[in-house]
């Protein structure tokens, strides 16, 4: 580098004035990076609304141009059931996903609960476990059929089969979905609760308020806004979600949006009817758009609470007596639903060639054969190798990217900004199965344009989960970089650093806790996905999270349980190293 | 009128006690003021006060009411307080109305709804508020949200109001206005106020009495003016004011007179040595605006005891008053004098100080808490 040459040439003045040469041609790049990513697929999807493809692709040959997709979804009596499905199915969820947070978070936050940090530590890690696999776990336990807890009542009160807990009902689906939902839930409302100012609730007893009061008109009304905000940003995670309603919906016959959509470009039998899928995706989209921009609204509203605050005095605990006990039962109880269970059951099943009530035959029966079985199988050695280059090609790709757009959004005044910032935001309201559904009519429609294959390749689940992850790298990165005072990086600039320079000496050495982290949270997201893979993926391209899936499709539970295991070991110990100011900060969705 | 005996409070996992065992009393309609450095236990003395914090043992009555003894401990929302937080805790979802009502409305009479507006609205005047009743608390400045906040602690006219630094986040113009304001409303008021604060100048400026405490305890007690030219040890004189502190040893002293002769590593001093043998080791406070500056060297002999010769080291002019740095003997002094006094580094000159300005502490059981020649300075 050659800085102090090119300050003391003319030439370098007339750089420094404007700068924009680098910093143009970046946000160029970054900018036609996104509207690739992102602009791409919703430019596919609303006009494959349009075309009846007769059972080919919506831009092969044969298909035609039509506007009856629209009345054709409207006009099903099933899309009204499927939205109320959809609705009850995630306002269930949210409900008890919310209780039982604001609980957890009340408990460890506010009282002299025992084991309050390692409750903590428990629900992190329960934050690592893929829904796909919390789902096939409570189907091993609870399924009418052979689920452990219905043989095991059936054998000691004579209840008839099959039964009597039936797992494949609304209830079911949202008793699992509800506890997968808990681990970010609390999070974000202990975040919340640590935002108070504790001197506000103080001044309530104070000013002659008894302890329920200022609960109910201090503390309840300041936490609202970041309830709320949590409320919206989990509810268009339930609408989105895919793994639980593909594991237990399909089965119990109940449909919600996001499984019609697969149904639909994936029928079990028939031609794939994409028009109608991408019809089905719009409504989603909404949906799911709706709610985030109210989100969006509220986080700015939220500025409005700003006051004066002082020193922060740890809370008083409250002492809960006689409550001690049933509070650390229900702590204890979360933890046995939410990860005990899901991995105890896993285990069992890896370990019994045959899936049976623990009992002393079945204790004779005890065989380590599935994971021997399972690691000679070349998919396994596959799957790894392949979970692993798509983690890091998704986490690099993305994080890069996010740094890029991040530092363009908080530090420069360009005026691709508000568009930038846009284009961030969408893929956060796109859901999984729309990224997937999108990128697969892409790719299959230019695979012959291509030089190099992209369809039945790692490459498209990389492009689809690049696009699904790009909005959480840009906040994290948002929030890295905000956080880094402007004098510092101006500092460098005085002591005549070029922008590489100070790029590269003062601003990434400093945002690399923030960027790490954000590494993490990308890596686990993508490991734990399984929508695009499904979506995209072909045997050639099996991740740890189809290989599961696939196992337990065909029933085959040993191998379910020792791959369900392997992959939960993985994802858990994982988000243990997740750093405790991150999850505390609640930046997973500021 | 507020009593506190023999408090005594140690948070969990501490190793000493926050409070230490204090007791004092504020009579009716009294200003009294906690003073002392940050962790000194000033502000959980108040806390427990309050009913914020739960103390070990000692005995707490607010007015006629014990509400803290071995058997008692009566929760906040009981207690005949109003409080003004350091950082107002003006709730930012009710507007400003509602938080002047709501110790009206949460209290345990029932207060009819024409009589709260009538008490808020001279509640919001008596703070300078009147006409913004409607705004969102929020809206309003620092200085704003801090009257907000007294008249919050006073619209239910309770025996005792605690003030916890309510002064330390306003601009320093401000906090100067604020504080002959409050003052002005307590005295209108009369009620027996509890102020907490590490501004010595808030402290003996506004207060009737002070406390002056240090890791816990209570180390003198007084008006302000005693506090300020009576420093009973040599941490409260390090801790009001700036002070030059040296130490010496008394050669010897004049039992009639009381004054001793002490050596010290600027020379000889003439001071008055109450209760201090010779061969004892002192430590000698002057204040810098005792310390009187003559141009010249000094003559030397007996009768020059206390005119020590110097050299000006450096002057800080300030306006009101210039800050002399003098180099006597090894030792630094400092001394203000007016701004009309005009010397420049290097200058020799007579430092005296003044027999009558001179505090001697013995050395023995005074911690070295202040630091250095000067403590902190006004």
């Amino acid at each position: 580098m050659s800085t102090a040459a090119d300050a003391a040439e003319p030439g370098g003045r007339i750089r420094r004035r404007s700068p924009i040469t680098g910093r143009t041609v970046a946000t160029a790049v970054v900018l036609g990076v996104l509207i690739y990513l992102i602009i791409g697929p919703l430019v596919m999807l609303f006009l494959s609304t349009f075309r009846d493809s007769h059972g080919a692709l919506p831009f092969s040959p044969i298909a035609t141009w039509t506007l009856d997709n629209y009345p054709a979804v409207l006009g099903r009596e099933s899309t009204w059931r499927l939205l109320v499905n959809t609705f009850g199915f995630s306002l269930g969820a949210l409900f008890l996903g919310f209780t039982v947070a604001c609980m957890l978070a009340w408990l460890t936050e506010r009282t002299n609960m025992p084991f309050r940090n390692v409750l903590f530590v428990a629900v992190v890690a329960s934050l690592g476990i893929p829904n796909v696999i919390i789902g096939i776990a409570w189907d091993l336990v609870l399924n009418p059929v052979n689920g452990l807890v219905n043989v095991f009542l059936r054998q000691s009160f004579g209840f008839a089969r099959p039964g009597p807990i039936d797992l494949y009902t609304l209830p079911g689906m949202i008793f699992v979905q509800g506890i997968s939902l808990v681990p970010i839930t609390y999070l974000l409302v202990s975040a919340a609760f640590r935002a108070i100012d504790v001197s506000m609730e103080d001044a309530g007893a104070a000013a002659g308020a008894p302890f329920r009061t200022v609960m109910r008109r201090v503390t309840l009304p300041l936490l609202t806004p970041a309830l709320l905000s949590a409320f919206v940003y989990q509810f268009v995670t339930v609408v989105e979600s895919f793994d639980i309603p593909l594991v237990i919906g399909i089965r119990a016959g109940i449909p919600v949006l996001s499984t019609q959509i697969y149904v639909q470009a994936h029928p079990a039998s028939g031609l794939p009817e994409y028009g109608l899928a991408s019809t089905y995706s719009l409504f989603l989209l909404a949906i799911a758009l709706g709610p985030l921009v109210l989100y969006n609204r509220i986080i700015s509203k939220s500025e409005r609470y700003a006051t004066i605050t002082g020193r922060g005095y740890t809370p008083r605990r409250i002492d809960l007596g006689v409550w001690k006990v049933p509070a650390a039962l229900f702590g204890l109880g979360f933890v046995i639903l939410s990860f005990v269970t899901p991995a105890l059951t896993l285990f069992w099943a890896s370990i019994q060639p045959f899936y049976a009530l623990p009992s002393a035959e079945s204790f004779a029966r005890i065989t380590f054969a599935a994971y021997g079985e399972v690691f000679r199988n070349p998919a396994t050695l596959r799957a790894i190798t392949n979970t692993l280059i798509l983690a890091v090609s998704v986490a690099t790709g993305t994080l890069i990217l996010g740094t890029l757009v991040s530092w363009i959004l908080v530090r420069t005044k360009s005026r691709a900004r508000v568009l930038l910032d846009l284009l961030a935001f969408l893929p956060h309201a796109m859901p999984g199965v729309i990224i997937g559904l999108s990128i697969l009519l892409i790719y299959l429609i230019m695979d012959r344009a291509l030089p190099f294959p992209v369809y039945g390749t790692l490459l498209i689940i990389i492009i689809a989960q690049s696009t699904q992850y790009v909005s959480l790298a840009t906040r994290l990165m948002s929030a890295g970089i905000a956080q880094i005072k402007l004098e510092l990086e101006e500092a460098a600039d005085i002591s005549g650093a070029s922008w590489g320079a100070t790029v590269r000496r003062i601003l990434l050495p400093l945002i690399r806790p923030a960027f790490i982290n954000g590494y993490l949270l990308v890596f686990l997201g993508s490991i734990k996905n399984l929508t695009l893979p499904l979506i995209l993926g072909t045997p050639q391209t099996v991740v740890l999270s189809t290989l599961v899936f696939g196992f337990w499709d065909k029933a085959d539970t040993a191998s379910t349980g020792a791959v369900g295991i392997l992959a939960l070991g993985i994802t858990v110990v994982m988000s243990i190293f997740l750093r405790r100011a991150t999850l505390h900060g609640g930046t997973l969705v500021a | 009128m507020i009593e506190v005996r023999d408090l005594i409070k140690t948070y969990p996992g501490a190793t000493s006690p926050a409070v230490a065992g204090v007791s004092f009393t504020v009579e009716q309609g009294g200003f009294y003021t906690l003073l002392g450095p940050s962790g000194c236990g000033k502000t959980t003395t108040l806390r427990c006060i309050a009913g914020l914090e739960r103390p070990d043992s000692g005995m707490i009555k607010l007015g006629q009411t014990v509400v803290v003894s071995d058997r008692i401990f009566i929760p906040t929302y009981r207690r005949d307080i109003g409080m003004v937080f350091q950082n107002y805790a003006v709730w930012p979802h009710m507007t400003v109305f509602e938080n002047v009502a709501f110790p009206l409305r949460v209290g345990k009479q029932k207060v009819a709804g024409s009589e709260i507006d009538r008490r808020v609205r001279e509640s919001l005047a008596l703070v300078g508020l009147a006409g913004l009743e409607k705004r969102m608390a929020t809206q309003l400045s620092g200085g704003q949200q801090q009257r907000l906040s007294v008249a919050r602690a006073l619209v239910r006219e309770p025996d005792v109001l605690l003030l916890d630094e309510p002064l330390s986040n306003l601009d320093a113009k401000l906090r100067e206005r604020m504080r002959s304001e409050l003052l002005l409303i307590q005295r209108r008021v009369g009620i027996t106020t509890l102020f907490v604060t590490h501004d010595q100048v808030e402290a003996l400026s506004m207060s009737d009495r002070v406390a002056i405490m240090d890791r816990g305890l209570i180390v003198q007690e007084g008006a302000p003016r005693d506090i300020y030219h009576a420093p009973a040890n040599q941490f409260v004189a390090g801790f009001i004011g700036s002070t030059n502190l040296f130490a010496g040893r008394v050669i010897s002293r004049d039992a009639e007179t009381g004054q001793a002769l002490i050596e010290t590593a600027a020379g000889r001093i003439v001071a008055d040595a109450e209760g201090h043998e010779a061969g004892a080791d002192v430590m000698i406070a002057v204040r810098p605006e005792d310390v009187v500056l003559h141009r010249g060297r000094s003559a030397g002999g007996p009768e020059a005891a206390n005119s020590l010769g110097g050299v000006v080291e450096i002057g800080l002019f300030t306006g009101v008053s210039v800050e002399y740095h003098l180099r006597v003997a090894g030792q630094l002094v400092q001394s203000r004098v007016s701004s009309r006094i005009d010397f420049t580094r290097g200058d020799d000159v007579v430092v005296e100080l003044p027999v009558h300005a001179i505090r001697v502490f013995s050395m023995a059981g005074s911690e070295p808490a202040a630091e250095g020649l000067a403590g902190q300075d006004a």
